[in-house]
């Protein structure tokens, strides 16, 4: 009786190898064809205004974005830098383009968030080649998420 | 008996419970690789996707741009004499050509250009020269040839009438069955390739066979190719090819060449790369405008890797018996020609076997048993998608049928070789890909030379334009959508979470 049985294992088991190996119908997946709309990582790129920008601080949001010359960039990848505690963190959130062309990281060479940007025009020769010179490391290692512009109620 | 029947109940249940394991060590690839095939910028636009490249050439990266030969210290991209100039040194390559059937080493094509451009020369002395033909002949080629790497003419291949009259072009090159289209664009001196007899025609007209031009049979083998890179660069014609289509010209440029031959060749691991043992089958079809371009592409990448043979044909030749015959190991074709090679009779026994075939290697399990035909050493398939093209089922079969890894190509009007690919290793087989209304069609991920982004009419919409811009795209009137050199591809469709473009076609 027991080998009976045994025997009805065995074809089972066999049948069921076989199936799998022989018999099997394709095997299809479905694609979910979302599209990177979804994909948080991707970052649009918008408008800004001082307001605005200030809270990507790396403290109020994770992100850190600094503004050079009207760019926006994004510089989280340099947290250790921009963050909170960081040496540059000034910047955070701010138009670093003064502090940058002076090559000073005074809290006076950010303007207020109610205050209207910057237009640098009291810069001299000197200043602007070294600001020219930080836009463009800027440009070479972050990525634009945006163009910095004055508010309405500015 | 009974401790026995235990052991071989325990080995099957053994086996029952490890057949996941050895599908995923079977497998050629891990199914999660084929779930990240792109890489994506950092931003994007509102109404518009991240800009997606190939993971072979991440955002970070340079795309390909050119060969990258080394010069003292420096790469450079080099231009299509190099690739004749590295093929003749080695001259290991063979060609072969459906008109003639006759084989011809590098050293005998390069003796009948160099003929072939002294009596071109004494025909015309304009810059241009015009090209009716399918490129499937050896009279073709060896104008190609002459224009590319010998006389530095320019190219104009016609497949229809330009809106405005090329200047500084009077000869054109016809193949003998377009003879009454060279007539109807106006042609006075033409060459005819082809063994045929010249109908008699007006004072007016002066026909001239290819072979009073060239010594086609039996030819003398010549290996001096002046051509000195250090040299030559400055003096080369940076714009060796133009095609008529759609009433427009569009003009191909060295960097054109060089940046898609390289994309392509570099597109594979060095474990499938083109070398000196393959067989090149490229087969050209007369009724897809982008087939001609992709022969020139295939054909120079054949050249620079030194393939050991290769043949040219019409796909009115092609025949699983004749691709038997001529035993390539690398085969380019349309997929609609490729699709034509599967039997659609075939025994009880053969169904069994080709259904095994397929459910192997549609869990991505390529190795001999899922293999069911004989006499074929393919090990690279090129399919080049046209306008109804194969569903991921039928390509399935295909690779079964072929035993041979498979590369999807799309190409455009306006690109030298294809803008989109797929995955060497793409074994999936998709669901839902026609419905009543729609078909998807999986197109692969960008070329390495060039990158892409959708562009939608409204920041929710699924679906939008594809935009491209690169090194394998040629110039013409009104390519530019916007001032980042953005060119519409013509298709519409969305990016899959797999990084891949997926086409929409509504029915």
């Amino acid at each position: 009786m027991s080998n009976i049985v045994l025997i009805a294992v065995l074809i089972i088991l066999g049948a069921v190898v076989l199936k799998n190996f022989l018999f099997s119908s394709i095997s299809t997946i479905d694609i979910d064809a979302d599209d990177d709309n979804t994909k948080s990582e991707v970052t649009v790129v918008q408008v800004y205004t001082p307001k605005t920008l200030y809270k990507y601080n790396g403290f109020d949001m994770e992100q850190i974005y600094i503004a050079v010359r009207g760019t926006v960039y994004d510089v989280s990848k340099s947290r250790q830098f921009y963050g909170p505690s960081g040496p540059y963190n000034v910047f955070a959130g701010h138009d670093a383009s003064r502090g940058l062309a002076k090559n000073s990281f005074e809290p006076e060479m950010v303007k207020s968030f109610e205050e209207k940007i910057d237009t640098l025009s009291d810069l001299d020769a000197s200043e602007i080649k070294s600001l020219d010179g930080w836009e463009e490391m800027f440009k070479s290692k972050y990525p634009v998420v945006g163009t910095l512009v004055n508010g309405d109620d500015e | 008996m009974a401790f026995l029947t235990a052991v071989i109940v325990g080995l099957l249940l053994i086996l029952v419970f490890s057949i996941p394991n050895i599908i995923s060590n079977l497998r050629d690839i891990d199914p999660v690789a084929l779930t990240a095939q792109s890489s994506l910028s950092a931003t994007r636009k509102e109404k518009e996707s991240a800009i997606y490249r190939s993971v072979d050439v991440p955002h970070g990266l340079p795309l390909n741009t050119g060969l990258r030969i080394q010069h003292g210290y420096n790469l450079r991209d080099g231009n299509l004499k190099d690739i004749w100039f590295t093929a003749l040194k080695e001259n290991k390559t063979t060609l072969r050509f459906g008109d003639t059937g006759q084989e011809y080493s590098l050293q005998q094509i390069n003796c009948m250009i160099h003929q072939l451009s002294s009596s071109l020369q004494e025909l015309t002395s304009c810059k241009n020269i015009g090209i009716l033909s399918d490129f499937d002949s050896l009279g073709s080629l060896l104008v190609l040839f002459d224009s590319f790497f010998v006389s530095d003419r320019t190219i104009v291949s016609f497949n229809s009438i330009p809106k405005v009259k090329k200047a500084d072009l009077d000869v054109i090159v016809v193949d003998y069955s377009k003879l009454e289209m060279a007539f109807r664009f106006g042609f006075k001196k033409i060459v005819v390739i082809g063994d045929c007899e010249i109908p008699s025609l007006p004072d007016v007209f002066s026909v001239i066979k290819m072979s009073s031009l060239v010594r086609l049979k039996d030819p003398e083998s010549n290996d001096s190719f002046d051509y000195t890179p250090k040299d030559f660069e400055d003096k080369i014609n940076n714009q060796p090819y133009s095609e008529i289509n759609n009433f427009k010209e569009y003009k191909y440029f060295q960097r054109n060449f060089v940046s898609s031959v390289a994309s392509q060749l570099m597109s594979l691991s060095s474990e499938h790369t083109w070398a000196e043992k393959d067989k090149l089958l490229i087969c050209v079809s007369s009724q897809d405008v982008t087939s001609k371009n992709n022969m020139i592409l295939k054909l120079l990448s054949g050249l620079i890797s030194q393939v050991g043979h290769v043949t040219i044909i019409n796909e009115d030749e092609v025949s699983l018996s004749q691709i038997v015959k001529l035993n390539p190991t690398i085969l380019s074709s349309t997929d609609t020609t490729l699709y034509n090679l599967i039997p659609k009779k075939s025994t009880y026994i053969g169904n069994i076997i080709l259904d095994r075939a397929n459910y192997l290697n549609s869990i991505g399990i390529f190795n001999k048993v899922s293999k069911c035909s004989s006499g074929l050493n393919l090990r690279l398939v090129y399919s080049q998608q046209t306008s109804s093209p194969l569903n991921s089922l039928q390509y399935t079969q295909l690779k079964s049928l072929l035993h041979s890894r498979i590369i999807r190509e799309k190409s455009i009007v306006g690109s030298m070789g294809p803008i989109l690919k797929t995955n060497l290793f793409d074994y999936r087989v998709l669901q839902n890909e026609q419905t009543k209304k729609l078909t998807v069609t999986q197109l692969g991920v960008s070329s390495n030379s060039l990158e892409m982004k959708i562009v939608k009419n409204q920041e929710t919409d699924k679906i939008g334009k594809l935009m491209i811009r690169g090194f394998n795209l040629c110039k013409f009137e009104g390519m530019y959508s916007d001032d980042e050199m953005w060119c519409d591809s013509g298709l519409v469709g969305k990016f899959g979470s797999d990084g891949c473009f997926y086409q929409y076609t509504y029915l």
